[in-house]
This record gives C-alpha cells, sequence and structure tokens, in this order.
C-alpha cells in the first residue's frame, strides 16, 4: 500500500485524532455497549467511499 | 472499470450502475457473513479482544508507525473481462471483485480495522450488514464517479486522490474510536460480571 500524504503520525493533527478519538469512543462506549458496531457502520461507508482512491 | 459504468446510452449506464453496485454488497455481503461465522469459533471475550488488538495494530500502521501485511495483490479487476463478456455482466462482475476489498488494492490499512471488528466482535447477520454497507459505498462512489467520466475522465479518476488526506484522517478518527468503545465495552462487561 502506498500511503497518500505524509505520515500522520509526524503531523499534529494525527496525533491529536488518535488520542482524542480514543477518549471520545471509551466514553461512547461505556455509555452504550453497542457504540462500537456504530462506529463501525460509520467506518464501513467512509471506507467504501474513500475507496474510489483507489481505482 | 469507471470506464466501463461511463460507456452507452443512460439506460445502458444506469443498468451497469445498478448491476455493479448489487454485484459489489452482495459478494461484501457474503464476505461479512463467512468471516463473522468463522470469528464466532471463539469466545465472545476473546473475539473482542482480538478484534482491539487488530485495530490498534492497523492503526499505528495508519499512522506510519509500523507496517504490516494487507489482503491485497497489488492488482484490480482484470481489464480483459471489459471484451470478453457484455457490458452488464462485466459490471456485475467487476462489482463482485471489487465490493469485499480483498485481493485487490486496500486504500487504508484502516480497512483492516473492519475486517477485525466484522470478523470477530460481529454476529454473522451483522457481519454481513457491516461488510455490505462497504461494497455498496464503495460501488456506488464508483457510480456516481462514472456519470461525468464521459465528458472528463481524468477529473473522475483524481476525485478520490483529491479527497485522499481526509478520508484517512476520517478513517484514523472512526478506528481509534471503535478501539475505545470496544475497550470500554469488555471492561463495563467485566466490571458488571
Amino acid at each position: 500500500m502506498k500511503l497518500l500524504g505524509p505520515p500522520l503520525s509526524r503531523t499534529a493533527p494525527g496525533l491529536l485524532a488518535m488520542a482524542g478519538s480514543l477518549v471520545v469512543g471509551a466514553a461512547v462506549g461505556g455509555v452504550h455497549p453497542s457504540a462500537g458496531m456504530a462506529l463501525a457502520f460509520l467506518l464501513a461507508a467512509v471506507q467504501g467511499t474513500w475507496a474510489l482512491a483507489s481505482p | 472499470m469507471v470506464g466501463t459504468l461511463g460507456k452507452g446510452s443512460r439506460l445502458e449506464r444506469s443498468v451497469n450502475a445498478a448491476l455493479h453496485v448489487l454485484g459489489s454488497t452482495v459478494a461484501a455481503a457474503t464476505v461479512g457473513l463467512v468471516l463473522a461465522g468463522i470469528g464466532g469459533l471463539v469466545t465472545p471475550a476473546v473475539g473482542v479482544a482480538l478484534a482491539v488488538v487488530i485495530c490498534l495494530a492497523y492503526g499505528m500502521m495508519e499512522l506510519g508507525l509500523i507496517t504490516l501485511p494487507l489482503p491485497e495483490t497489488g492488482r484490480q479487476v482484470p481489464a480483459g473481462w471489459r471484451y470478453r463478456f457484455p457490458s452488464p455482466i462485466t459490471a456485475t462482475l467487476y462489482g463482485a471483485l471489487l465490493g469485499p476489498g480483498l485481493g485487490t488494492r486496500v486504500a487504508a490499512s484502516s480497512y483492516m480495522a473492519l475486517l477485525a471488528v466484522t470478523t470477530f466482535a460481529s454476529v454473522p447477520l451483522v457481519g454481513a450488514l457491516l461488510l455490505g454497507v462497504f461494497g455498496l459505498t464503495r460501488a456506488a462512489a464508483a457510480a456516481i464517479a462514472a456519470q461525468p467520466a464521459r465528458r472528463d475522465p481524468a477529473r473522475a479518476m483524481s476525485w478520490g486522490y483529491e479527497t485522499a488526506a481526509r478520508g484517512r484522517l476520517v478513517g484514523i478518527v472512526l478506528t481509534y474510536m471503535i478501539i475505545g468503545a470496544l475497550a470500554a465495552r469488555a471492561v463495563t462487561h467485566y466490571l458488571g460480571a
């Protein structure tokens, strides 16, 4: 796989996204056990749409 | 592939697009059903733990920290099918081949997080729905992009590349949110047990 753009680990948005997302995900997952699956459906839709980047 | 969906009369394009979406969705849902069935062989607790570990590993790969194998071959669809079969069959076969996202190019390593959740944290019906959504949106995006491709093929093909950085960031955000949510679910389960 060829990464599109610079590695996000070297960018502030990438690190912020990772840390913030873990905390927010844990918070919603703690409130509702189905939150992880709901997020997975959202990821499926995003990944499907974006897969066109590799036509 | 986009070229196949963008040629012919309006009726032909509509039929080809519908068949492409149908082939992609059905193939992806079938793979999701099978993967979730295989993942059901381990206990739910082990399954969630495996899903978290795989999501974390490929989330780190998405950040450029490590490199892991991906289920890809570097190939996309066989170009020869365009000449061997009528376009409705070609569109359907291309959809079925691309829909599950296995064996063809993987645009984002966080796709593995989706496969991990499908396999280890889903019952078969949910697994089928999860990958079915992936197959549906993947084919629908291609079908939509194919419409202006008749006039400007380069622009239609470049759409994905133009939005790739945003797509990666959203993929990372969702992957790590899923990790947090699954971990919280496991902790809540054990504390409540």
